[in-house]
Order: C-alpha cells, then structure tokens, then sequence
C-alpha cells in the first residue's frame, strides 16, 4: 500500500469514514478496561484503614476501636495531634502529610501535605473503597479489609 | 527539506513542546490526577508529520526527559516516555500507512492509547494497582486531548503553505 506524504496530508479531510472504524476501536477498548476494573475491584467490607510505607504496612487505623497503631520500626514517621494524623516521610519533620481521619464518615483524606504535586490532596478513602498514594513521600492509605482473602480470617481474629 | 533546516525546525518544535509541556503542569489535572490534554503533542506530531518520524521523536524525547526534570519529578521518564514513545508510533503509523483515516483519529488513538500505557507503567513500577482503577477515565480523558491535539495539527497542515513541504520557496505575490 503506497503511503501518504505530507504534501498529501496537506490535502487530506478531517473525517473519512474509516475513522468510524478507529474511533468504535478505541470506545471497545475503553469498554474492556471499564468492565475489567469493575469486574476484580469488588466491594468488601472494611474494618479500617492501612498506612504503607515504600509498600511496607507502618501502621493502621481501626474504625471499631477509633484507634491508631504503628508498627515497630515505624515510630518515627507517624505522629498524633489535634490537627490529625501527621506522617513525616523518611522520618524528616520538615516532609509531611497531615491526615484526617473522620471516625462519624469512616473516611481518611490528607489535608495538607509539602510534596511536589499535591495529587494526595484530591483524593479520599472511604469504608466503601478509593486510596490516597503520595509518591514524593512513600505513602499509600487503603481500605483495610475485613477478612483476609488468602487465609480467611478476619481483623478481630487477627487481634 | 535540507537536513540543516530540519535540525533547526525539529530544536524549535522541541522547545514549544517543552513550554507547553512546562505551562500545562501549571494547571491543576483535569477531572482526576494525571488527565491532562498533552498540548505539547501538537508540536511533537507536527514534527513527525512535516519533518519525518525520527525528528518527532526527537521533539518526544526532549519533552519527556527535559520536561519531567524541570518540573521535579524525574521519576516520570520511566513511565511517560515508553507511554509517548508507543503512542507515537502508532499514530505515525495510522497517519503514514492508512490513506482512508484522517489525522485527528490517528490523534485520538494515540491520546488513549498513551493514557492507558503511561497509567498501566505507573502501576507497576510505583507497585500501586490500586492506580488501575483511574485507566479507563484517563484514556477517555486521552481521547479528548487526542481530538483537540489532531485537530489542531489539521489545521494546522491545512494553513502552512505547500511550498513547505517541497523544499522549494513560496512564491511571491505579483502585484499589477
């Protein structure tokens, strides 16, 4: 098939009916990926939320109990005061996320944060799903589940 | 087109990607994090149409690379050029290889095609599937910026005169 050349391109339309072709293609695949993330992003209870630090869980908020804990080894990087949950990354009190944890909405949201980017301002987790993940410091806040899906057993078990 | 002219075109496109790039970042995302409409890819496939499709990837590049520096998040030229660099190919490839399909619907296939890729790279190697969720808004979200992206750049090779393309010099208007 010969191609086009630019001069020709100068001469080309803005719509051919073979674009109907390209765009339907693209609508499907779209599609696709709606119904996949859908389909393995099922809706499971929750018991509170999980605070990841570079992946590795630093500490937990319980909705039952309305209580925060962290993990040994993480002691620094997490500090409670009346303005909420205060993460230092890296330990470092001048890179910090303040984190509100609303126990009557069950939700977490990050308030204020000195990253680069602010996209953990626009985010909220909730009892019912989403996540908050700050990349400039490492952390990432998830929904905890109730039950364990590898071994089945559930948060209070677990405690 | 001499080989010089086409270096010096290809540094100019590079430059307005990167400022456009650059002024983008300004603005807060559109709708969710990462939705942005990619105006510097005006420039990019403007290169590779009129100057070849090295030269566009040479504009891609220094976008990418350049961008993602100044802007302080060097990080993201691990997902967003192998992203633009795919997405690129494909739209060239549409553009050159099929005579029945216009410029913006190449356009419109790269945005998506780039948004999904770049979300799906982000996953992997930030280790946070949780991001996956966002793919589907975002290649819309690509798909728009994909349409305005290619319809700009139509109107663009509709305005610039022919003799841009031969190499040869536009003629002068003779006035009686």
């Amino acid at each position: 098939m010969p191609k086009k050349t630019p001069a020709e391109l100068k001469k080309s339309k803005p719509f051919y009916i073979f674009d109907l072709i390209v765009y339907a293609g693209v609508a499907a695949v779209v599609a696709v990926i709606f119904l996949a993330v859908f389909y393995f992003n099922g809706n499971t209870a929750t018991a509170g939320f999980n605070f990841y630090v570079n992946n590795q869980l630093a500490a937990e908020y319980f909705f039952e109990s309305d209580a925060f804990a962290v993990k040994s080894g993480f002691e620094e990087n997490f500090s409670l005061s009346e303005e909420g949950v205060i993460y230092y990354a890296n330990g470092n009190v001048t890179q910090y996320n303040i984190i509100i944890i609303d126990k009557a909405s069950k939700t977490a949201r990050v308030r204020e944060a000195n990253c680069v980017g602010h996209d953990c301002l626009s985010h909220t987790v909730s009892e019912k799903g989403g996540f908050i993940y700050c990349a400039p410091h490492n952390l990432k806040i998830t929904p905890m589940v109730l039950t364990d899906p590898v071994t089945g057993q559930t948060v209070k078990e677990r405690l | 087109m001499n080989g010089v002219k086409k270096i010096l075109l290809t540094g100019l496109y590079s430059a307005f990607a990167l400022i456009s790039f650059m002024l983008e970042n300004l603005f807060p995302p559109l709708f969710i994090t990462g939705g942005r409409i990619g105006i510097a890819n005006i420039f990019v496939l403007f290169a590779g149409i009129t100057l070849g499709f090295r030269y566009g990837l040479y504009a891609l590049t220094v976008k990418s690379v350049l961008g993602s520096i100044f802007c302080g998040n060097i990080s993201a030229v691990l997902y967003s050029l192998p992203a633009g660099v795919i997405a690129y190919a494909a739209q060239t490839a549409i553009i050159f290889c099929f005579r029945r399909v216009s410029v913006i619907a190449a356009s419109v296939t790269g945005g998506a095609l780039n948004a999904v890729i770049q979300n799906a790279a982000f996953c992997v190697i930030t280790a946070t599937p949780e991001y996956f969720v966002y793919s589907p808004y975002l290649a819309l979200i690509g798909a728009l910026g994909g349409l305005i992206v290619g319809t700009a750049v139509y109107l663009s090779l509709k305005f610039l005169p022919a003799a841009y393309f031969d190499g040869s010099k536009p003629k002068k208007e003779q006035s009686d």
